[in-house]
């Protein structure tokens, strides 16, 4: 008995399921990548040659290098964004806004009200995980939670990466304004200002992570009434955390042939934390999306 | 022609996404007020200095420098992070005769410091009465101060001090208070606080 079965010549193509968004993991992983790459290759270069020297008095090379994590973020994130057959809207906005916060409030709060430099670095761990969690870190916390909160949302979060996406664009422009301070009013040398503003970059985009994530949360699923509030005091905490451990490491131990202070410990410390976080919240997020989709067949809010 | 695709809708927030945000905001008081309550424990925190010799004890700042015994003073507080003039808070103890008054003190050290200091001069002179009701004289003055290290190519600074001065006895107590002169009523507290924790026995 003869078969009618068609007898396939190549096997099969698995039909890839189409993703309409950008992919927020992959690009933040090249902006990070970036930057870290950058970094690591100015510090190398200005510390084992005479090809480019560590002045201080170089303020062009300095803007352009505070500009750079917002130069990746334009390149990876934005334009992923675009080519996206569903962009997200507002970036560009969360980004501004995020810098205006960051200049308007955080700056001044920071150098005329906190003043941390004065006080925190005499402190004991523990006081510096506060201290710094009360002040300066709760401060990057809110601000961004509030940008986020009175723009965007809930309205245009359909999915959980929404959060994660427009919280990160508002970090970015925080991050950026930062920086663009370290380059212009620090004595600092062109290595030195290069782990500085990954420092800064790191940190805010790791802080900002948790942050987008509960806002999603509260938007797509039914959280507690407390949902936000711990959200907001464990980004602090962390942020705290962070500040804590960076005073360690930045403050080496003391030897002959060497200085005190190690900010490549520190710069370690910083790109640690934020690829920590960065699995830590794909992870999480990875689950609530499946066991969403397990419970109510769908993905989105 | 791009077309803009607005996916989410305008949504009517649920009771549980209204207390969070009224919570959120209630926390953000609580932790900016803890905050505050930190950085002023930490910055205005004070240690105790006695002197049984000189009869002085006072609440000096904790973070900062501390000097005693020297000839001219019984102690000298500097704020080791001020820039560009450390802020100093001083008592010192000279002794006087029976019928000195703390005007005669005052013109004393007016003397003493027009040699010593460039552009010394007195600014104002008042009554003033201590915590424990003794009468007192507070002199403002001010004078400029050069930076030694000529590499440092600095400009001249103003300096701007008070001194009150209170008669005990045989000895006039001095509490002397100097600080570069746009900062000198941002830190004038410091002088006040100590002004009211010094105990002259």
């Amino acid at each position: 008995m003869s078969s009618f079965e068609p007898i396939l010549l190549a096997p099969e193509e698995a039909i890839e399921e189409s993703y309409p968004y950008r992919r927020v993991w992959r690009t933040s992983a090249q902006e990070i990548g970036v930057l870290l790459f950058t970094v690591l290759l100015i510090v190398g270069v200005s510390s084992f040659t005479s090809f480019l020297p560590d002045t201080y008095a170089n303020p062009r090379a300095k803007t352009g290098l505070a500009l750079l994590p917002l130069v990746a973020w334009l390149f990876f994130s934005y334009r992923g964004e675009r080519q996206a057959l569903i962009p997200r809207t507002g970036l560009i906005g969360m980004v501004i806004l995020g810098g205006l916060v960051g200049y308007g409030v955080a700056v001044p709060l920071e150098e005329h009200v906190w003043k941390p430099d004065l006080w925190l670095p005499a402190q004991g761990f523990f006081g510096r995980i506060l201290g710094y969690m009360f002040t300066v870190g709760f401060t990057s916390i809110f601000l961004k939670y509030l940008v986020v909160r009175y723009t965007v949302w809930p309205q245009r979060f359909n999915q959980r990466m929404d959060g994660i996406a427009y919280i990160l664009a508002v970090a970015i422009g925080y991050a950026t304004v930062f920086n663009l301070h370290a380059a212009w009013f620090s004595d600092i040398t062109l290595a030195a200002l290069a782990m500085r503003v990954a420092s800064i970059t790191f940190s805010q985009l790791s802080t900002a992570l948790l942050i987008g994530y509960f806002l999603s949360e509260l938007r797509i699923s039914r959280p507690p009434v407390f949902w936000m509030p711990m959200g907001l005091l464990m980004a602090s905490f962390i942020s705290g955390l962070y500040f804590a451990f960076r005073g360690m490491t930045l403050v080496g131990s003391l030897q002959v042939a060497s200085t005190g202070s190690s900010p490549l410990r520190s710069l370690m410390l910083a790109a640690g934390l934020v690829i920590v976080m960065f699995l830590v919240m794909s992870f999480l997020i990875e689950s609530a999306d499946t066991r969403m989709e397990a419970l109510t067949g769908r993905r989105n809010a | 022609m791009n077309e803009i695709i607005e996916i989410g809708e305008p949504t009517e927030l649920t009771f549980t996404q209204r207390w969070n945000t009224y919570l959120s905001l209630a926390l953000a008081g609580l932790i900016l007020f803890l905050g505050l309550s930190m950085r002023d424990n930490a910055l205005n925190a004070t240690i105790e200095f006695e002197d049984l010799e000189a009869g002085v004890r006072v609440q000096v700042p904790t973070s900062w420098l501390l000097t005693s015994g020297a000839a001219d003073y019984v102690v000298r507080a500097e704020d080791p992070n001020a820039l560009p003039f450390k802020t100093l808070l001083q008592v010192s103890v000279l002794p006087v005769g029976p019928d000195a008054t703390p005007n005669n003190v005052l013109d004393v050290l007016n003397i003493q410091r027009s040699e010593r200091l460039a552009t010394y001069h007195e600014i104002s002179r008042t009554d003033e009465t201590l915590r424990d009701g003794s009468a007192a004289k507070r002199l403002t003055y001010a004078y400029t101060e050069f930076e030694r290290n000529p590499f440092l190519q600095s400009l001249p600074l103003v300096v701007k001090g008070v001194d009150v001065v209170v008669l005990r006895g045989s000895q006039a107590v001095i509490i002397t208070y100097r600080e570069e002169s746009s900062a000198f009523d941002d830190h004038l507290y410091r002088f006040e606080n100590l002004l009211g924790t010094v105990q002259i026995f």
